[in-house]
């Protein structure tokens, strides 16, 4: 998959953070650095199948509420 | 009296302070002391000396009125700063949380004080756990303590590094992939995670949830299981030193690596033969999708990592920079945070959720059904803690590959919730320790302790 500048602009919107120009470059390598590294997971044959959307955890380890600004 | 590196032991110790060859005020003086002559290694974020005081002269007091004291009395502790301590800064050595203080003991904390233990500080970490050479912390790196030139390992570096030069006699850290046992073998000290659930994770501020794993890191294997013992709720935590069967260690082929050194791979035979030497027997084993771990690993720490770290936006939570969510969150979280959310958040969100997300699922439950395999042929599994021993400061990781890939031996542990553990086991042509990493079966933590000690006889 091609990681594009507007690819990576639409992920920093999802998580929320800015990044200059030059940054997205520095970015983009990373992305294709990183996606290049985890190809690896699809020369491994899984049978699994997902019943329903599994979402990451969220964690219940500490009282959010005791970390605010 | 000189705690130093040969006699930093928790077993050492408690005897003296038990039998009043020293006194409790006495004991951590010398420690505070130790922190102090070391202060440019940087290991520690905040030092507990009022309070240690405090605690080592109500010892005392208690001592002499023959009270009964825990089972930690007096043993000084040192506590990773993403643990909350009620009352003192839990940053996660993050500009985000820097000067923020808990409100509440973490679990391990509240039975650490229970045991009469002595906290002694918080120590340094690379940036919400994220890094492997505790470079990315805001309050700056910690210097390797047998050779300042290099990383100590991370995240855990300041523990790894607190311990080894007799600042306190435990640490606890946190290891999500190897955190713990990586830095403990970059530094010589013993790094162990447990079972995962074995002690509780309430009370730290969570990298990735379903890997996370509070954990203990000592001078030997019975200074681990002494603080374990108190963390943890298992019934049996002893285990008889005298192997009365004989026990087989797992080795794979697919644990062979080009980048491994020569120095790690003389190291890990030499291990084998002390073992052997022990009446340990060992067996060959296949884990064929070995080789997608660390990928595995990758997706789904930074996919709960992105997830974890979303909440924190300067305005519910972490400090405010005087901007909006996106404005806090890129001035508070550091390079390396940003670039794992971006990449978690990629893995895990609609059109590529199947394809990554979904498969990495899939493929942590392949390694499960293939070690439990193994573990049908064999008592512990056993690789080299890391490709190599600690690397230089400011080393460019992407330039160097096993670098890159030193988690790939310690992140099987956590992808199958199983203890290991990273024992020291000599040293690099440079002088630099190598550690030996051991995976156990499921909550055998206290058994594979006490096998894990036999490289420390």
């Amino acid at each position: 998959m091609e990681v594009t500048e507007t690819l990576l602009k639409q992920v920093a919107k999802m998580c929320r953070l800015n990044f200059t120009e030059e940054q997205y470059r520095s970015l983009k390598d990373e992305f294709d650095r990183s996606l290049a590294d985890v190809e690896v997971i699809f020369t491994i044959p899984t049978s699994f199948v997902a019943e329903e959307k599994i979402q990451p955890p969220e964690t219940d380890d500490i009282e959010y509420s005791k970390l605010r600004a | 009296m000189n705690y130093n590196n040969t006699d930093n032991k928790l077993s050492i110790l408690k005897n003296k302070l038990q039998n009043k060859e020293i006194g409790f005020y006495e004991a951590i003086s010398c420690f505070l002391d130790n922190i102090k002559a070391n202060k440019t290694l940087n290991c520690y974020t905040d030092v507990f000396e009022e309070d240690a005081i405090k605690k080592a002269r109500e010892l005392d007091i208690r001592a002499n009125k023959g009270e009964q004291l825990g089972a930690l009395a007096g043993i000084p502790i040192a506590i990773k700063d993403n643990i909350a301590v009620n009352g003192k800064v839990n940053s996660c050595c993050s500009n985000f949380l820097r000067g923020i203080k808990a409100n509440s003991d973490a679990d391990v904390i509240k039975r650490l004080k229970a045991a009469d233990a002595i906290l002694i500080g918080k120590t340094n970490m690379d940036e919400f756990a994220m890094g492997t050479s505790n470079e990315t912390s805001c309050y700056g790196p910690v210097l390797n303590p047998v050779d300042n030139t290099r990383v100590p390992g991370g995240s855990s570096g300041g523990s790894a590094c607190a311990v080894k030069i007799g600042s306190c006699v435990a640490a606890l850290g946190t290891d999500t992939g190897g955190s713990i046992r990586q830095p403990a073998s970059h530094c010589g000290v013993v790094g162990f995670k447990p079972t995962k659930g074995a002690i509780s994770n309430k009370g730290i501020v969570a990298l990735a949830p379903s890997l996370d794993q509070v954990g203990i890191l000592s001078s030997d294997t019975d200074g681990v299981a002494s603080v374990l013992k108190i963390l943890s709720d298992f019934s049996k935590t002893h285990v008889n030193k005298l192997l009365n069967q004989t026990i087989k260690v797992g080795i794979a082929d697919d644990f062979l690596f080009e980048g491994m050194s020569s120095d790690i791979a003389n190291t890990l035979d030499r291990a084998k033969d002390k073992l052997t030497h022990h009446g340990v027997e060992f067996v060959k084993v296949d884990l064929p999708s070995f080789k997608g771990a660390l990928a595995d690993y990758m997706i789904l720490s930074y996919a709960e990592a992105a997830i974890s770290l979303d909440r924190f936006d300067g305005i519910k939570y972490g400090n405010n920079f005087g901007g909006d969510a996106a404005y806090n969150r890129t001035k508070g979280f550091g390079y390396e945070a940003k670039r794992r959310i971006m990449l978690g958040k990629f893995f895990a969100t609609d059109s590529r959720y199947e394809k990554y997300y979904l498969k990495a699922i899939g493929v942590r439950r392949r390694l499960c059904d293939e070690l439990n395999e193994a573990f049908a042929r064999c008592d512990y599994l056993m690789t080299p803690s890391s490709l190599m021993a600690a690397y230089g400061l400011g080393e460019d990781v992407s330039a160097h590959k096993e670098i890159a890939y030193s988690d790939m031996y310690t992140v099987l542990a956590n992808l199958a919730d199983l203890p290991a553990v990273s024992v020291p086991f000599g040293h690099d042509c440079a002088g630099l320790p190598i550690g030996i990493h051991f995976i156990g079966k499921h909550n055998a933590d206290f058994d594979l302790l006490s096998f894990a000690h036999i490289l420390e006889l």
